[in-house]
């Protein structure tokens, strides 16, 4: 569905990505991991066209060239990026954030289409239907968390990209964010996913990279490098 | 002094910190969005008076004769589709060039001189004295309490049709989908853009809102003050220090700090001296940066991380 060639990005001298591939397949959940300043969310702003690479490829379904494309055009052509942070809407309602979140998508589907959606969200995130009046600022670390994969998913992506949803929450909170992705996964949806918890990443993902200084140093099947000697070496306890 | 005087005055000042108000709310607009705001909106206002001076001056006949309902809103229509259309000009030769420097003395200085420019070309196009506008409610004050109480039509229409405008806005802003992601690229840009939504178009129609409004105030303005050339410099930097003082950043704050500066203006005037009348308001304006420079409505953004 995704599949990224040979990506470089520069922030003025500072070389943040050095040829990075990777391969998104229908249906699976791909992540990434690594530490802090790895490169992870360089790659995702990348790939949304939030940050403009400058050589390589992100090709969409084998056919779409994203590279070059403006952020709202990418989103439009089904990549849904769910950002670091949440950076949901404070000041909005959690109704109007899911609203929004329907944006590039509603002129097509239609008004009854989106209720539909916004229903389909709540069933998923059941907190989300009883704060749905609440101004997003006001909800929990969570609960905000929840919403902006909701948001993102209003858009029917093709593509879910999910920058380290476990940021800043308490374990608890972290397995119920994990738990939902895993039902996500279920229920068919595409998805690349990076994060620090290397273990909580591998234990719901198909496939793994592991990412290091901008370069891809391992990869493989997510059951296999969960017992990588050198993914435990580098995180261990991580998550 | 009698109390329906009392009245008479803060009713007044009502009128124009509604004036005001309307100006500012066009400030509050384009700075939520783009962190600019366009200093010529008082010329804007001015090209809104000298439209509804021209259409009625054209439609109804006699110069006495009131002009109708239907050519008042005429005016307001022609007035915004003019405002609108000169917003797109005014964003792209003036804001969206300083957007990419990221230079905030071009824009300042950018809006100010098309705001001369405007001037200048009003007093070409029309004329360079100051022309009455008739309103569609005549001159006649309204009188109540067998004369004790007289109101004037145009200011009664001046508070009505501000309050309508920006209560029309308002719910545009959080009923459709555009003044939703209005207020989204407000808060956050690149989460505005994840959403699909195109942000330079969006800060463009914030521009074309926010002249509009301003140029619909001249059509509501002009009746009272005349029309001339030179009556937007003076409003438009009132109408700023209002919306320092409610807040730039809220929408209600530049609506309560007109009315401020308004009602302050009216009854210094009445109290003091004619003289002094923009003197209370500007020393709130300074205590106001001095305690408070988010103003008295700005708000710390809620955010959880």
């Amino acid at each position: 569905m995704l599949e990224i060639k040979d990506l470089h990005v520069s922030y003025g001298l500072v070389r943040a990505l050095q040829g990075v591939s990777l391969n998104v397949p229908d249906g699976k959940l791909v992540c990434v991991i690594g530490s802090n300043g790895a490169g992870k969310t360089t790659l995702l702003r990348s790939i949304s066209g939030l940050l403009k690479p400058s050589q390589g490829s992100i090709q969409l379904a084998g056919k779409e060239e994203l590279v070059g494309r403006k952020p709202h055009m990418v989103t439009r052509s089904g990549v849904a990026h769910c950002p670091e942070g949440r950076r949901v809407f404070p000041e909005q309602t959690v109704t109007d954030n899911l609203i929004l979140g329907a944006f590039s998508t509603m002129k097509k589907t239609g008004q009854a289409e989106m209720r539909k959606d916004i229903q389909n969200v709540f069933t998923i995130f059941p907190r989300l239907q009883e704060r749905r009046e609440q101004q997003a600022g006001t909800l929990s670390g969570g609960e905000q968390q929840m919403l902006a994969i909701g948001r993102a998913l209003m858009s029917r992506p093709r593509v879910l990209l999910l920058d380290e949803p476990s940021m800043g929450l308490a374990p608890v909170i972290i397995d119920e964010v994990f738990k939902r992705l895993a039902e996500l996964k279920e229920r068919g949806i595409t998805m690349l996913l990076v994060e620090q918890l290397a273990f909580r990443a591998l234990g719901v993902a198909d496939y793994g990279y592991v990412i290091e200084n901008g370069k891809i140093m391992i990869e493989g099947e997510a059951s296999k490098l969960m017992n990588d000697p050198r993914v435990k070496e580098a995180y261990l306890g991580g998550g | 002094m009698q109390f329906t005087e009392l009245l008479q005055l803060l009713f007044s000042g009502v009128a124009l910190g509604m004036i005001y108000a309307l100006i500012a709310f066009g400030y509050n607009i384009t700075f939520s969005t783009s962190r600019t705001l366009n200093f010529s909106q008082g010329d804007f206002l001015m090209l809104g008076a000298f439209v509804s001076y021209s259409i009625i001056g054209a439609m109804v006949a006699g110069k006495r004769a009131l002009p109708g309902w239907h050519i008042f809103f005429l005016c307001l229509l022609g007035a915004a589709i003019l405002g609108a259309g000169l917003a797109i000009v005014l964003q792209q030769v003036a804001i969206k060039p300083a957007l990419k420097t990221g230079s905030d003395v071009s824009w300042i200085l950018a809006t100010i001189s098309l705001g001369i420019i405007a001037k200048n070309v009003a007093e070409r196009v029309w004329t360079t004295d100051d022309v009455p506008v008739r309103s569609p409610l005549g001159a006649n004050a309204w009188q109540f309490f067998d004369g004790k109480l007289s109101i004037d039509p145009r200011e009664f229409m001046i508070i009505v049709a501000a309050g309508l405008i920006m209560f029309a806005f308002e719910i545009f802003r959080r009923k459709s989908m555009l003044g939703k992601a209005v207020t989204a690229v407000a808060s956050d840009k690149d989460a505005a853009s994840l959403m699909g939504i195109n942000v330079p178009v969006v800060i463009t129609f914030s521009f074309m809102v926010s002249c509009a409004i301003a140029a619909m105030g001249g059509v509501l303005v002009a009746p009272l003050t005349f029309a001339s050339a030179s009556m937007g410099a003076l409003l438009g930097v009132k109408a700023y220090a209002a919306s320092v003082i409610g807040g730039l950043q809220s929408g209600l704050g530049v609506v309560v700090g007109g009315l401020i500066l308004g009602m302050s203006e009216q009854l210094t005037a009445r109290f003091i001296s004619t003289g002094y009348k923009d003197t209370p308001g500007f020393i709130l304006l300074i205590i106001i940066l001095l305690v408070k420079p988010d103003g008295l409505f700005g708000k710390a953004a809620v955010k959880k991380v």
